[in-house]
């Protein structure tokens, strides 16, 4: 966030030890301060583990900046300077270590020969303790004017006081559990300290020595001269004085910056965007003079300083390694720099600097210099591979056609198998599950080069589904193999009966292909032979060119035995669907066969699959000119038109109902969460307020929402149910209109109009998607009149489900159907006058979009 | 050196990280309850950095549900809501008249601003504060530290410890529920009010939704103790309650305590900019830049004003000044590139742009730094090279209604000069 970079001036870097371990940098081992054998310069003081280096640093050559590096015989926690010693006018220097403290004076001793002079550590007092030690502090306390006292933070928060070494008193804390910061306030001769409770509280010397005293007695307790309680920890304070009455005390938090008068006054307050790590605060100028300045600089965690006054942001700018404390230090030839020693223990000696490192984040190749008659030319080029490639669509399309010579897929489906390996309860749907119907592909490929990868895609149509419906196959190696299993699910009708297999072939130019194979079922997957007797059957009568073939020829999946065992025939077979128990009968009499079933829906699937087996059957044979038709009378039509629209409604009924439950479960829900969220609020608040009536009402709520979940999982099926019997109606007028000359493509546009494949499990979106395209095709394909339009045009206010929407809906498809009706078989009677009818059954597969 | 000393350091020196792997070597052996303590809190500060909890403004989505929220103002008054999407409808119509590609590019701006400023750092966490404590929370459950868990709340060090599980709970388990009953009893066994419980309790009800009982408790809290992080907190409760009238309130009386404060001037300027006064906004955007001349928001604000003033070589200072202080994106290239195609400094308009598109990261990014580049190739008159970045633009999202509508626009142009 800065335009400046901190200059560096000195630095222990390349005396540093490269693999120190983690955590022995302590914060409190950094001290600048002046000594009496050093009166020229700041030297600087820095611990690490056991070692204690002393620094001062100057441009000099040959004149070394370490003064001392000593091996002290224990950790050093933190290193201290003062007046320790009565009678002595030099600065001493104090080492904390876990169980002792140790004054040193530092000295300097001219050498005998021209060697050069010597810098010595004298220990001058050790005293021990038994408490394990964090932090020190020291100063006059009480007033003492000669010397300094030391006060030692314990790890368990207690305050031990010590003079040279004596030891005086001894204060324990029962709030901290993580040791605080800790200071002495000079003007006013008291203490801060840094609880765990986040307060910051300040005695005074004179509470704090009644205090240990209390504290054998064990009766008052004793309040705090005043406390600030910031609401988060408090990671450092620092106290300095500011005029000659009092000092100025500030802390850094988490995120903030305090800062008070020693009399509790707040003077402001900080709060940063980043994360603060260590503070220096210092003063400008002389604290008796009234034009002080306190400035304060704050090192964050990503290596930046801050030097605010007051609230006011004065200078930022980077620093070169992440500092864990921050000082400033008085040089012979550098006034006023500043020292930090990072999470490595580098020392670093800087000063701010004011030349602007301005281009120090823009990218190099902002600065490229870009010819435009050469960006021209590329752009031209590249103008003209893309028309090249737009041109050459017909060459893409024949690439990708030699890939597909070099597979060959097969599809084929196998027997039924009784599936014993699974067990089932003894419900309803026992007997479903039972079969299954392997579906096998067969990929050879040979170029194996040519291909990326082949995905393969089994499609089934409720309620047929298959075991594994997506198969990936990564590289194609001569011969692939792949088996999926064909079973029912559930008990409705019977909507097709083949199974389409997609495959999806990425090449080696990542070009896409998809090819598509579909098979038909085995019969005898969905269907058993019986001798079920019909009353007041429907019948549908097929017309073929050629003599009746034996039923037992045909049906080719069922043995002979099987399928003349139940009092059938050869020329009389009754079939019952596993799924739904109904039975459909057929006949054949000389080259016409019959249907009978007692309704509509039963009959497609077997009439689907009969006319494939019939001709399939002649095919192998050897039969060349095998035809058949579909003998189709207006009542007969009218009545199919009748069952279909029907189904439409029921589907559409069921829907709206499953709509309502829907809204239902959501008014519901959303009810529960509020009792829920009003029963919360009762149990916080103080004192607890009564809880009977919200538990009783989200207890019932609770009750009305799983009753409501239940239903609406029964209505699913319903739901699903009448799907299938609406695809099972709509395949079979489908199939009936392909049997008739209406043009291929007319078909296929109705076929996609009604969209059955669209109809799947949860998506029964199906009037909403038909709406759309109904209308579009009444009006432009059927030529629809303008009146018509307007009297069959859906609502636009109203859902497509709503009651006088449904009704145009059903108009429309009536009217399709009829006309569709009306074009095929009015034509072929007209037809058969003039002789010969030209029904050819398409063999092809029509996709569905 | 004894570990529990090199944990202390590592704490103190903010390197958590380390510590929390120190702490747990060290807590297989024996059982510590102040290295537990500073794992726990050492956890919940990363915590707390990673779901933004030192933020104390952040703008949820307004919430509209009724069933959810329990607030009682629901229809504002006139003049006491943000009038944000009439206005920019306004200015839509304005620039949609004037000329087609200029609209969107104009509104693109706005956009790169508020990420390049504010969002940026604050996607991390948009979810609910809950959900993302939650997510922070998780990898740790397994080394949570127990002992302290169970800790009664007759214990003697409860007191003392009741912050820090506190603020574990709430940020580490994400547990709010948990959280407040452990605030409360808190506050049964300190019978001082301490303002800091109310926060706390504050910052729950507003995650659960219930913004009646966080505006008394922070108005408890203030009266306790005037601290910045509950006017803060105020300040986004009356914004995501559409009060900005009493958001402005706060942020004055927040403003007579702590004089010249930034972040309640900042409050202050974006309630403003939200509100449309922009040049009240910006008034206050100044004062921010003068107090912290580093404020990225700020610097970007004003940059903005002064491009739509059509002042483009002002902005283009102000937003060379943001690349050298910041980290270079794709959004303050882009706006670099915009403001040098206003002042008609060709050379550079092109560089710019590539690094937008080097440093964009996002597809909606990218398709509108294509945009742009079609409105540059506009302004030369070339009309093949417009059209080709505005089909990249939609390849790269097909959804950028600016770039549809102007090749659209083009479309209708070139068909009308070939029939002439």
């Amino acid at each position: 966030m800065s335009l400046f970079k901190i200059k560096q001036w000195w630095s222990n870097n390349n005396l540093q030890e490269i693999n120190a371990s983690v955590g022995i940098q302590n914060s409190s081992c950094l001290k600048v301060d002046k000594f009496n054998s050093h009166t020229d310069s700041d030297c600087i003081l820095v611990g690490e583990e056991y070692f204690l280096r002393i620094f001062k640093p100057s441009l000099d050559e040959g004149v070394s900046n370490t003064l001392l590096e000593t091996q002290l015989s224990d950790v050093i926690l933190q290193i201290d300077t003062g007046k320790f010693i009565t009678g002595s006018d030099d600065r001493h220097i104090i080492v904390l270590h876990p169980l002792n403290y140790t004054i040193y004076h530092f000295d300097k001793k001219e050498g005998h020969t021209n060697a050069g002079e010597q810098n010595i550590l004298k220990p001058m007092i050790k005293h021990t303790f038994t408490r394990k030690a964090f932090s020190l502090t020291c100063g006059p306390f009480g007033n003492v004017k000669t010397r300094d006292l030391i006060c030692v933070q314990g790890l368990d928060g207690s305050l031990s006081f010590f003079d040279q070494d004596s030891f005086l008193f001894m204060c324990i804390f029962e709030d901290v559990i993580i040791p605080g910061p800790v200071c002495y306030i000079p003007s006013c001769d008291s203490f801060i300290i840094g609880k765990s409770t986040w307060i910051l509280e300040i005695y005074s010397y004179q509470q704090l020595r009644e205090f240990s005293e209390m504290s054998l007695r064990q009766n008052k307790k004793n309040m705090p001269q005043w406390v600030y309680n910031a609401g988060e920890e408090v990671t450092s304070l620092q106290v300095i004085q500011t005029s000659s009455n009092f000092s100025t005390i500030v802390a850094l938090g988490e995120r903030h910056l305090y800062c008070f008068q020693d009399n509790g006054l707040m003077k402001y307050m900080i709060k940063f965007d980043f994360m603060p790590i260590c503070f220096s605060a210092y003063l400008i100028g002389w604290f008796y003079e009234p034009g002080a300045r306190l400035l304060v600089m704050v090192a964050s965690e990503d290596s930046k300083l801050y030097i605010y006054e007051g609230t006011m942001l004065l200078w930022c700018c980077d620093l070169l390694d992440t500092a864990i404390s921050i000082s400033r230090c008085f040089l012979k030839s550098l006034p006023g720099g500043l020292v930090s020693l990072s999470d490595k223990g580098i020392v670093t000696v800087g000063y701010l600097g004011t030349e602007p490192d301005l281009n120090a984040n823009v990218a190099p190749a902002m600065n490229d210099a870009v010819d435009p008659e050469q960006v021209q030319a590329e752009l031209e080029t590249v103008e003209e591979d893309l028309q090249a490639i737009l041109e050459s669509k017909g060459d893409a399309d024949n690439s990708s056609l030699g890939v597909l010579q070099t597979i060959t897929i097969k599809a084929d489906v196998g027997k039924p198998v009784q599936n014993l390996f699974q067990q089932y309860s003894d419900d309803n749907d026992a007997a479903l599950h039972l079969l299954m119907c392997p579906v096998v592909v067969m990929i050879s490929c040979e170029d194996p080069q040519l291909v990326q990868n082949i995905q393969i895609t089994f499609v089934c149509t409720p309620p047929i589904t298959c075991s594994e419906s997506t198969i990936c196959l990564d590289n194609v190696n001569g011969t692939e193999i792949i088996e999926s299993q064909v079973f029912l699910t559930n008990d409705t009708e019977i909507s097709d009966t083949t199974a389409e297999i997609i495959f999806t072939i990425t090449d080696h130019i990542g070009k896409i292909l998809v090819v598509s194979r579909s098979v038909e079922l085995p019969i005898s997957l969905y269907c058993l032979p019986n001798d079920t007797e019909m009353e007041n059957p429907l019948k549908l009568n097929i017309l073929t060119n050629q003599p009746c073939a034996e039923f037992s020829k045909i049906f080719t999946d069922f043995s002979e035995d099987e399928l003349n065992s139940l009092g059938n025939s050869d020329s009389r077979v009754v079939f019952m669907y596993r799924t739904t128990k109904k039975s459909v009968m057929l006949r054949a009499t000389d080259s016409l066969y019959t249907l009978e079933a007692e309704d509509f829906p039963e009959m497609a699937a077997i009439l689907i699959h009969l006319t494939y087996k019939l001709t399939d059957h002649f095919v192998r044979m050897g039969v060349k000119d095998f035809t058949f038709s579909l003998k189709m009378t207006k009542e007969l039509f009218k009545q199919i038109t009748f069952k279909f629209l029907k189904s439409v409604e029921t589907h559409a009924k069921d829907r709206m109902k499953l709509k309502s439950l829907e809204e239902e479960l959501n008014v519901l829900q959303k009810q529960f969460t509020v009792v829920q969220k009003r029963l919360l609020v009762q149990y916080g608040s103080l004192p607890p307020g009564d809880c009977d009536p919200l538990e009783f009402l989200m207890r019932d709520t609770h009750r009305r929402l799983i009753k409501s979940a239940h239903e609406i999982i029964e209505n699913k099926d319903n739901v699903c149910r009448a799907g299938c019997s609406l695809t099972t109606m709509g395949n079979l007028i489908i199939y009936i209109f392909k049997q008739t000359p209406i043009e291929k493509f007319k078909i296929k546009l109705i076929e996609e109009m009604l969209c059955l494949s669209s109809l799947h499990e949860n998506h029964q979106e199906w009037e909403e998607a038909v709406t759309q395209s109904l209308s579009y095709i009444l009006n432009k394909v059927f030529n629809n009149t303008e009146k018509d339009k307007e009297k069959l045009a859906p609502v636009t206010e109203q859902g497509i489900l709503s009651h006088i929407n449904l009704k145009r809906f059903l108009k429309q498809l009536r009217i399709v159907l009829e006309k569709l009706y009306a074009e095929a078989y009015e034509d072929i009677e007209s037809d058969d006058k003039g002789g010969e009818n030209k029904i050819v059954r398409i063999e092809e597969f029509v996709e569905v979009l | 050196m004894e570990v529990e000393y090199r944990i202390l350091n590592l704490f103190k020196s903010k390197q958590y990280d380390e510590c929390i792997k120190l702490c747990s070597v060290a807590l297989q052996n024996r059982s510590d309850q102040m290295i537990e303590f500073l794992q726990m809190r050492a956890m919940t500060i990363q915590t707390k950095i990673a779901g933004n909890g030192y933020e104390e403004v952040e703008y949820y989505p307004q919430q509209d549900d009724d069933y959810v929220s329990t607030a009682v103002a629901k229809t504002p008054r006139a003049g006491t809501s943000f009038l944000r999407e009439s206005k920019t409808a306004q200015q839509f119509k304005k620039t949609a008249s004037a000329a087609t590609a200029t609209a969107k590019s104009r509104g693109y701006t706005k956009t790169g601003r508020a990420r390049s400023a504010r969002s940026a750092l604050h996607t991390a966490s948009r979810a609910s504060r809950a959900a993302t404590a939650l997510a922070g929370g998780a990898p740790f459950s397994a080394a949570t530290p127990l002992s302290l868990r169970f800790m009664s709340k007759d214990d003697k060090l409860f007191s003392p410890a009741s912050k820090t599980l506190f603020e574990y709970v709430y940020y580490c388990e994400g547990d709010v529920r948990k959280a407040m009953d452990i605030a409360f009893q808190a506050q049964k066994v300190n019978d001082t009010t301490d303002w800091w419980w109310n926060f706390s309790l504050a910052r729950c009800y507003y995650v659960l939704g219930m913004y009646r009982n966080t505006e008394d408790c922070l108005r408890n809290a203030l009266k306790q103790n005037k601290h910045i992080a509950i006017y803060l907190r105020l300040v986004a409760m009356y914004v995501s309650l559409n009060q900005p009238l009493s958001a402005l309130d706060i942020c004055k009386q927040g403003l007579s305590v702590f004089h010249e404060y930034t972040p309640l001037t900042l409050e202050q300027a974006r309630v403003h900019d939200q509100m449309g006064n922009t040049t009240l906004a910006l008034k206050e955007y100044r004062r921010v830049a003068l107090e912290d001349p580093s404020n990225t928001e700020a610097i970007a604000n004003i940059a903005m004003f002064n491009f739509y003033n059509d002042q483009p070589e002002i902005a283009l200072r102000y937003y060379r000044r943001l690349l050298a202080t910041n980290i270079p994106g794709s959004e303050i290239y882009n706006n670099l590139g915009l403001c040098c195609l206003y002042c008609n400094q060709w050379d550079l308009i092109l560089p710019c742009f590539r690094q937008a598109l080097y440093f964009s990261t996002n597809t909606e990014n990218k398709s509108d730094i294509w945009f742009n580049l079609a409105h540059v190739a506009l302004s030369t008159g070339d009309m093949a090279l417009a059209r080709r970045c505005l089909q990249v633009s939609l390849a790269i999202n097909s959804e950028h209604s600016g770039s549809r509508r102007a090749l659209y626009a083009l479309d209708v142009k070139t068909s009308r000069v070939r029939k002439v």
